[in-house]
């Protein structure tokens, strides 16, 4: 009889550990499903800023430049995709064009000395500059957050979990654009 | 004969055992990638490169501290002779995540970063200060309030001007005023004019406030614990506390001399 008690006893503190287990897991797959979703947040409100930034910009640059039609166009096409763009992968192709279109556009301003003097200019520019860091930090954290998220799906009882939470998709990781490293053609 | 209830829970303690392995096993925590060295955050002014006179550190400390006291904003003043392998920029974020400059969740820090033998530097804004320091204004510090200074050899004093203009700024806005601190004097063009900086400022405002604090205790309360932590360090050092765990977004401005 005494034994019978010890054995219940056993199997009691053994659901409740497995209770507890399961609880930590579930909920460790449900908070870095928000971190991601929360990081991804802060990735666009960066974007956004810098969406806000451009017709402004590209106004400015027309008064000093009107005949860079091509370029100015181009930022103005690739900022309306990117209105439209819906899904995160989307969004992030998206992005990734309009920041080299931009740099493109800024390397072009370089030889307009009376648009380089313009303060209106000037201001923009530092705000885009200001911009374009706080998005690569944003990009950073969004990256370290699917990093984790992802690794913790693949992990051993992660994908037990991530089962059970239907989070089994991976999270969209957002790469630096292909061309970031080479040095945007500037056309004369 | 043993009784079948004896051997089920001697397999039942085997089975515990084996549960409490995986257990521990299961959650080690994925280690963080390795980072570069970053000085530890044993005061406000934190001078690993030995440019900063003792008396100037000792001023900054306690600018800082009265600031701290009457805002609960914190300013942090770093110098390392280099951010290598990092950017800078880069640098300054992770750095002011380390160290939490500002309070959790209001994130109300600024870090002053000069890298000294890089002869960079760059303030970093927290995300609840953005609207009080700028991008512009602390661009307009660092070009024409430190580096001057810093060009003609002179670091202490171009670092005791750029911290005296951040607290001055931090302080006017949360409407307090700080003794001792000298008057801001930007060398040159102040002909920007008073609207534009307005405007700028609401923009940031703006942004700052639709930025919500809805997003930060989900990153402070599971993998960016161990950034927000801050340091625990005791009153030491004329009343240092340790930082209180805020976070910063790239907000400001950088600069070289």
């Amino acid at each position: 009889m005494n034994k019978l008690w010890i054995a219940l006893g056993i199997i009691a503190v053994i659901v409740f550990i497995a209770f507890g287990w399961y609880q930590s897991g579930y909920n460790q797959m449900v908070s870095l499903d928000q971190q991601v979703k929360s990081s991804w947040a802060q990735v666009e409100n960066q974007l956004q800023r810098r969406f806000d930034l451009i017709p402004n910009l590209v106004n400015t640059v027309k008064g000093y430049a009107a005949h860079e039609k091509d370029i100015l166009e181009e930022v103005t096409r690739l900022r309306s995709q990117w209105g439209q763009a819906a899904s995160i992968p989307d969004k992030v192709a998206a992005a990734n064009s309009l920041g080299g279109a931009l740099s493109r556009l800024l390397m072009v301003s370089e030889s307009y000395p009376n648009l380089k003097a313009d303060q209106n200019f000037l201001e923009l520019q530092s705000q885009l500059e200001g911009t374009e860091n706080r998005i690569a930090v944003e990009r950073m954290r969004y990256n370290q957050a699917v990093l984790q998220f992802n690794t913790y799906q693949l992990s051993l009882f992660g994908s037990f979990f991530a089962a059970a939470t239907h989070l089994t998709q991976p999270a969209a990781y957002f790469k630096a654009p292909e061309g970031a490293q080479q040095a945007p053609v500037v056309k004369f | 004969m043993k009784s079948p209830l004896g051997l089920i829970s001697a397999s039942f303690y085997s089975f515990l055992t084996a549960l409490w392995f995986l257990l521990i096993v299961g959650f080690i925590p994925i280690a963080n990638a390795q980072n570069p060295s970053f000085p530890a955050a044993n005061g406000y002014v934190v001078d690993q490169s030995g440019i900063i006179d003792s008396a100037t550190k000792n001023r900054l400390e306690g600018w800082i501290l009265e600031l701290k006291q009457k805002t609960t904003a914190e300013v942090a003043v770093v110098t390392v002779d280099s951010t290598a392998p990092l950017t800078l920029e880069d640098y300054a974020v992770k750095l002011f995540q380390r160290f939490g400059v500002g309070q959790k969740g209001k994130d109300n820090g600024v870090l002053l970063l000069i890298a000294y033998k890089d002869r960079h530097m760059r303030i970093e804004v927290g995300y609840g200060l953005e609207g009080a320091v700028t991008d512009a204004l602390s661009n307009r510090i660092i070009n024409s309030i430190i580096v001057p200074e810093f060009k003609a050899g002179q670091y202490s004093q171009g670092i005791e001007k750029g911290t005296a203009a951040i607290v001055t700024l931090i302080a006017k806005e949360y409407n307090v005023t700080l003794t001792g601190v000298p008057q801001t004097d930007y060398q040159e063009n102040q002909g920007s004019s008073f609207w534009t900086l307005l405007l700028i400022l609401c923009i940031f405002l703006s942004f700052a406030l639709s930025r919500g604090g809805m997003f930060l205790p989900l990153f402070l309360g599971s993998g960016y614990s161990s950034g927000g932590r801050g340091y625990g360090g005791g009153g030491f050092s004329g009343g240092f506390g340790g930082f209180g765990g805020g976070m910063s977004g790239g907000g400001g401005a950088s600069g070289s001399w």
